[in-house]
């Protein structure tokens, strides 16, 4: 759910199943924004997507970010509330970005224990969503399945599959996928996401790139359809971010996934 | 190494200053380290690039891309994005230009900065009822000039020397941008929110000191004061009136 699309939702009442909104869009105290929401609210279920809470990061927690994300949760009654299993910013300094966490144990009680303030200060569980990511820190002490296994294990979490995520970081870091959902609870993922992806040569070497802006390739719903199989026709998301399309193209790219399996 | 150091390093390496990453990131062979890294460097400078071109579109094209990108960069090693929220990367912006251009040929760039913020934030206040007239009256009868009227918390007031709604105005719609004459003189501007969306308008430079005074909690007899200062001739029963109209008062 993107803001040029609030009109057009609420004219048209697109036949889809529920919608997702990123937190951090609707933070304001008031306003269109928060409003159009609402009115989205009244009619679907709705999910909010958090971008911007960085819980693995060793700088304290923004205190004033959770009031908001618990005021709007308050607010709009979401059928889930999910962050990434990522890390943002160091010394008070942002990247606004979704960094890869290094997979160590501490890294994982640090995650952990974030998670679970996250939890109590909602009052609920919480969805972690696993990142796409360009490089690894060295002293990995997880394969990234595994450390996803342990932190829902550990802080009572749910999981939010990326199935892009995954396929991007299949092949950029050389793992293969199908193992990648062996190890991963099956109980424990609740929602799937899908997106677009580009696929770009660094000194002559392929590297995926995470977009958002474009439609869902061939192998990433080929690897859905595995998904689904696995752990169940949980909610899914088709993720567009940038480069917005028409909201057809979006209805069509969600009636596709519905279909599979 | 402990995840705080690990985390702190590698963001100062992004925000490029000299942290050795070489025992930090996996040489996966393929991409060299430098490179994977410069991914996310790039990330970093392109996603505030866009972040502050979104709030702040009217300098953007002022600017035009090549020193919007620049100014972007000195802007973000000054003023690193302090939060997690995207939304407030813009910020400090406007008092950055004002200090960066003080004096020079793009010194009205800060005002016009600081009113495509203050749209910004009146997109994002609080909502609030607003006061009717019949309301005002009750309000205002019993002692006047005495009274406080609660402005409402979308609304937003600016001034500049210069005509900065000229020049925001003439950057809407599709097409060719309108030249303004920067000599045009002082513009005051009034920032509120409708149904239709964020609203701005002309206002006399009494009108604004009204309004600034009563958004201070300053009583209307002060407030009325600051105005004819300005202009001795202000009808402020009218002007209030005005207010009322356009929801500018909340209860």
């Amino acid at each position: 759910m993107r803001a040029p699309h609030h009109r057009e939702v609420l004219e048209r009442l697109p036949d889809v199943g529920w919608f997702e909104a990123h937190s951090e869009n609707y933070f304001a105290d008031g306003g269109g924004s928060i409003a159009a929401l609402e009115r989205v609210r009244e009619r679907w279920p709705v999910a909010l997507h958090g971008v911007g809470l960085a819980l693995g990061s060793a700088d304290p927690l923004d205190r004033e970010h959770l009031r908001r994300l618990a005021r709007l949760a308050r607010r709009i009654e979401p059928w889930a509330v999910s962050e990434h299993v990522c890390w943002g910013h160091a010394g008070g300094r942002h990247t606004n970005d979704l960094l890869p966490m290094p997979r160590t144990r501490e890294s994982l009680r640090h995650l952990v224990a974030r998670v679970s303030e996250l939890q109590d200060a909602l009052g609920r569980q919480v969805l972690l969503e696993n990142v796409s990511s360009y490089l690894e820190f060295t002293g990995a002490q997880y394969t990234e399945a595994g450390y996803l296994a342990a932190l829902a294990a550990e802080s009572g979490c749910a999981l939010l599959l990326d199935v892009n995520n995954v396929y991007v970081n299949a092949r950029n870091h050389g793992f293969d996928a199908e193992s990648y959902f062996d190890e991963l609870p099956p109980a424990a993922v609740r929602e799937f996401h899908l997106a677009g992806h580009e696929v770009t040569q660094v000194g002559g070497t392929e590297i995926r790139i995470d977009t958002h802006d474009r439609l869902v390739c061939d192998e990433v719903w080929a690897l859905y359809a595995s998904a689904k199989r696995r752990f169940g026709p949980v909610p899914t998301l088709i993720e567009w971010d940038a480069a917005l399309p028409s909201l057809d193209t979006l209805v069509a790219e969600a009636k596709r996934a519905d279909a599979i399996g | 190494m402990r995840l705080a150091d690990l985390q702190r390093r590698f963001v100062a390496n992004l925000y490029g200053e000299p942290a050795d990453l070489r025992d930090v990131v996996r040489d996966e062979g393929g991409i060299a380290v430098a490179d994977r890294v410069a991914i996310y460097r790039n990330n970093l400078r392109t996603g505030f690039e866009k972040a502050l071109a979104l709030e702040f579109p009217v300098i953007a094209t002022l600017c035009g891309e090549a020193f919007f990108t620049r100014l972007a960069r000195e802007f973000q090693q000054a003023h690193p994005s302090a939060c997690g929220d995207l939304h407030y990367v813009g910020e400090p912006f406007p008092p950055y230009l004002r200090q960066r251009f003080d004096g020079g040929d793009h010194a009205y760039f800060a005002d016009v900065a600081t009113l495509e913020w203050a749209r910004e934030q009146a997109a994002r206040a609080a909502d609030a009822p607003p006061l009717d007239l019949a309301k005002l009256g009750a309000h205002t009868a019993a002692d006047a000039a005495g009274s406080r009227i609660r402005v409402h918390p979308a609304v937003r007031l600016t001034g500049s020397r210069w005509p900065v709604l000229s020049i925001w105005e003439a950057h809407q719609g599709p097409g060719e941008v309108r030249g303004v004459d920067l000599g045009a003189g002082a513009e005051q501007v009034l920032v509120r929110r409708a149904a239709n969306g964020i609203l701005l308008e002309r206002i006399t430079a009494a009108e604004l000191a009204l309004l600034a005074g009563l958004q201070r909690d300053e009583t209307l007899g002060a407030a009325y004061e600051s105005a004819i200062a300005i202009d001795p001739g202000f009808d402020v029963a009218a002007s209030l009136q005005r207010c009322v109209a356009r929801g500018l008062f909340c209860g």
